[in-house]
């Protein structure tokens, strides 16, 4: 009996569909599942051995004081962080939503392209501008305008403003989102009924653009939840959080269940939120009802040449930690300090000198690719798999969604955990299986959308035409997906090359990439060696943001 | 519904071309069956509308004779061959689907070929096919054009050409119309009629449109429910309507209540229609008992307006204007007699011009002595 039709639920239709699966399951259970429940255990145990059952880690965390201050401190941080980022990330989102600029592609790639550049690098930036010998401090002094550095580095206050930073590509692309719903017809409709702009903006604009900014304000405010290198670094090592707590415990004192316990509390954390804010959009949504789904363009330019330097001055803003490092890289001293004196490629003659700097890049390019690839044939299969109809696909599409709601500290933890029973600690099985696990779900959803895209009719069309299940594959289906599967496999590859939180927890002297290295080497020290370095690490991210705009637009991939 | 004849195998292979045999099909999730044992046969070269509104299984018959979904109970036979377990690449059906469904990565002449080159045709034979198929639905010169930057018009023709380039046994179309703007579909009617007929090409399409299936068709399966409810020729379904259904969906109708009086002479049944009078209408098959009740269907153009002063009649009755509406070619009338609203449609223009009274007033219709058909309740 011949298979009738692609739908058809037959046994052989299923086994193929597991067969697509399966790579993927792997992968998700032995690079994320797995991790996640051990870690779990670990927290309930007396040693890193898992031996017995307890829950002094618990108590201690919950009766000392020390953790609530912390616990306190990463909230106010991330609340901040949160206020800011949306107060300066709406003008950008609403100039970017109505803008009718031929430029508008470039710049909304330009306030979103910063997210595609490494953490570490925009986090160094900062440490260059706010540093006492920075932009900041040394051009005030260089004015004569004070005689000691202003103290804005090395403190709360700096990792609040690089945070804000480094957080506000994702509120403006939330809320880019949110704002294309908005009808240009209820501002007309307003105005028509004597609205003037402001009152507009006020009465009209702000509140139906409030779901947009309610998802840009969670976003960022649980990444700043769980963020660890902006306040480890900036914050000089004077800011504590949860996420530097974790660190600590895990690597310093090497307390493993205490740090496995403040791991599952953050993450109870930062579902809580999740959940929470959920309840909330839900019913939002639900009373804004279905009018406002209607995908439109706004098209009111706001016109006034103050509107323009103050958006012309956000981006400055967004942009400054990479305009800088990118300054500083040509300068001539062997230390950090603003402005250049002379200009020269000393720093860049010194970094492709460097050993140490060059074998972490031949790691990193490697363990990029391989994870890419690896992620890519995985994840194309998941995708295929979820396309087919079928019952648990509702549950299975969460589930390899489900790392991308687990912060990068708390996957640390837990593969460190695993990978050292496993024996896989600072090795290129373990970085690579890692890095598989994190890329997996960028590649399900880029090629999943890819597929969103075909239309099914198209291979139906095919398949009358003569042609068999696997020729329609070959001929149809692969060509319409390619580009979503070159774009996820470019992500993937830049998301791992650009990852440094879970690679601190698992790399060693062997093993440490390029983003390891750095972080490494800039806790101690900020000479524009680090500046040529970070240079070269943008330009490959820029290379692969071209290349995702070219295949997919950025925004898109991106959401 | 056409039965084939006993007989030779070769004259059954020409009027039962395709036979379709009980087809059913159930969703899962759903309640109901969206196909309910559709069954009936085409003679070759013939094209057969499958008409109904939304929802009641056109399309889902349309897909189980071209395998895209696997048909619950039933079986297609196509030329006598029995398709019901044969994959969808061998069946050798053309199909145009409602959005074309041209593959966007290919020119228009890639489109046209790919049919070709799953059966394997050389090289040189198929270049020389696609430019016959092209020329044949008039798009020479557009070979190597992306399907992405062609007109509606144009991707409906490249479908087509597709469809038929790898000339199958039966070419299946799925609302062809429906994506085209009013005037460019009246001229795409006339133009697939006249290549379906040239071609010889046994032909089923899926409609909801009722101008389409009567304008198109060679025969018109009504659908309603998942079943067919009236099959026949356009004439038939329009002048002879087997239900009330039938006769509301295809052309616009009166549809008037009443009960059956008695038959003349076995040709004729007399019908009493409360509140106006007694109509004539033509018998067809067995007379039914005075008393049994039966509705009439009257065709709004079949009914006119007279002068007022006409007396009441056999084919004449008096009622109020009730409502006038203008339409350019067509006035349309809403009279009431008793408790029965009819509509008429008068052609509309200079001579009716003067002659037609206010809303509100008195006025009297009448019609022609065969203008009711009878369709029992």
């Amino acid at each position: 009996m011949a298979v009738v039709a692609l739908s058809s639920a037959s046994p052989h239709n299923r086994g193929l569909k597991a067969a697509l699966l399966l790579p993927g399951l792997l992968g998700l259970a032995l690079s994320f599942l797995l991790p996640l429940a051990w870690l779990l255990r670990i927290s309930f145990g007396s040693n890193a051995k898992a031996t017995d059952w307890t829950l002094q880690h618990y108590a201690s965390v919950l009766a000392d004081t020390f953790y609530w201050k912390v616990a306190f401190n990463t909230f106010l941080l991330a609340g901040l962080v949160a206020v800011l980022a949306v107060l300066l990330s709406y003008p950008i989102a609403l100039f970017l939503a109505r803008t009718q600029s031929r430029w508008r592609g470039a710049l909304v790639a330009l306030a979103i392209a910063p997210l595609l550049t490494s953490t570490v690098v925009r986090t160094y930036g900062w440490m260059v501008i706010l540093g006492d010998q920075g932009l900041v401090n040394g051009g005030l002094h260089w004015l004569g305008l004070i005689a000691d550095p202003l103290p804005i580095s090395n403190n709360f206050f700096a990792a609040v403003v690089a945070l804000t930073e480094l957080l506000m590509p994702y509120a403006i692309l939330a809320m880019l989102s949110g704002l294309g719903r908005l009808h240009a017809d209820y501002e007309d409709a307003a105005a028509l009924l004597g609205a003037n702009r402001w009152r507009v903006l006020w009465r009209i604009v702000l509140p139906l653009s409030l779901p947009g900014i309610a998802t840009g304000a969670l976003l960022v405010f649980v990444l700043a939840l769980s963020s660890f290198v902006t306040p480890r670094l900036v914050g000089g090592g004077r800011v504590f959080v949860l996420a530097t707590e974790i660190y600590g415990e895990a690597t310093v004192t090497l307390q493993w269940p205490l740090a496995a316990t403040l791991a599952i509390l953050l993450l109870l954390l930062f579902g809580s939120v999740i959940t929470l804010y959920q309840r909330v959009l839900t019913a939002s949504e639900r009373r804004l009802g279905e009018a406002e789904r209607r995908m439109a363009l706004s098209s009111k330019p706001l016109h006034t040449a103050l509107y323009r330097s103050f958006i012309a001055l956000l981006y400055l803003f967004l942009l400054a930690p990479i305009v800088i490092v990118f300054v500083v890289s040509f300068d001539t001293r062997p230390y950090l300090s603003f402005p250049p004196e002379s200009l020269s490629l000393a720093s860049y003659r010194l970094v492709l000198q460097n050993e140490a700097f060059l074998h972490a890049f031949r790691i990193s390019m490697g363990v990029g690719l391989a994870a890419a690839a690896l992620a890519l044939a995985a994840g194309t299969g998941v995708a295929l798999a979820l396309r087919r109809p079928g019952r648990g696909n509702g549950l299975l599409g969460w589930l390899f969604v489900s790392p991308l709601l687990v912060p990068n500290i708390v996957l640390g933890v837990a593969l460190l955990l695993v990978l050292s029973v496993l024996g896989l600690l600072d090795s290129w099985a373990g970085l690579v299986l890692a890095h598989t696990g994190i890329t997996l779900p960028y590649v399900v959803r880029t090629v999943s959308m890819g597929l969103r895209a075909v239309d099914p009719r198209c291979e139906e069309a095919a398949r009358t035409l003569g042609a068999s299940p696997a020729t329609v594959f070959r001929r149809i289906t692969l060509p319409l997906i390619a580009p979503g599967v070159v774009a996820g496999g470019v992500i993937a590859f830049l998301i791992s090359f650009d990852e440094a939180v879970i690679s601190l927890f698992i790399t060693g002297t062997r093993t440490s990439t390029l983003p390891v290295e750095v972080y490494r080497y800039i806790e101690y020290r900020t000479d524009p060696q680090v500046a040529a370095l970070s240079v070269l690490l943008i330009l490959v991210s820029v290379v692969a943001v071209v290349v995702v705009e070219r295949l997919l637009g950025l925004r898109k991939a991106l959401q | 519904m056409q039965e084939a004849p006993d007989g030779q195998i070769d004259q059954a292979r020409d009027t039962a071309y395709v036979r379709i045999e009980a087809l059913a099909k159930r969703y899962p999730g759903q309640t109901g069956a969206a196909v309910d044992g559709v069954g009936f046969t085409l003679a070759r070269g013939d094209m057969l509308a499958l008409l109904g509104p939304s929802g009641c299984g056109k399309t889902t018959v349309l897909r189980m004779i071209a395998g895209l979904v696997p048909a619950d109970a039933g079986r297609v036979l196509l030329a006598g061959r029995d398709l019901t377990a044969v994959p969808i690449h061998q069946r050798n059906i053309g199909m145009v689907f409602q959005s074309y469904a041209l593959f966007p990565h290919m020119t228009v002449a890639e489109n046209v070929a790919f049919g070709l080159e799953m059966k394997r045709v050389d090289r040189a034979s198929r270049t020389l096919r696609v430019r016959q198929a092209l020329d044949m639905v008039r798009l020479e010169g557009l070979d190597s054009r992306p399907v992405r930057r062609l007109s509606g018009g144009q991707q409906q023709r490249v479908a087509l050409a597709r469809a038929l380039a790898s000339e199958p046994d039966v070419l299946l179309l799925d609302e062809p119309l429906s994506n085209l703007d009013a005037l460019l579909r009246e001229e795409m009617r006339s133009e697939i009629r006249t290549l379906q007929k040239r071609l010889g090409m046994t032909t089923i399409f899926v409609t909801h449109d009722q101008d389409e299936a009567l304008s198109m068709a060679d025969h018109v399966a009504v659908m309603h429910g998942g079943r067919i409810v009236q099959f026949g020729t356009p004439e038939a379904v329009y002048e002879r309507p087997a239900d009330r259904f039938v006769a509301g969906f295809i052309g616009r109708a009166n549809l008037l209540d009443g009960h059956v009086l008695g038959h003349d002479a076995g040709t004729h049944v007399t019908v009493e229609i409360d509140g106006i009078r007694r109509f004539s209408v033509p018998l067809h098959g067995a007379a039914p008992a005075p008393g049994t009740p039966a509705t009439l269907v009257l065709r709004p153009h079949r009914l006119k307006l007279l002068d007022a002063t006409t007396p009441a009649g056999p084919q004449a009755a008096h009622g109020t204007l009730e409502s006038l509406a203008y339409r350019g070619d067509l006035l349309t009338l809403g009279v009431r007699i008793g408790a029965q609203l009819l509509r008429i449609e008068a052609p509309a223009g200079r001579s009716a011009a003067g002659t037609v009274p206010a809303v509100g007033a008195a006025v009297a219709i009448g019609w022609d002595t065969d203008a009711a058909t009878w369709i029992g309740i």
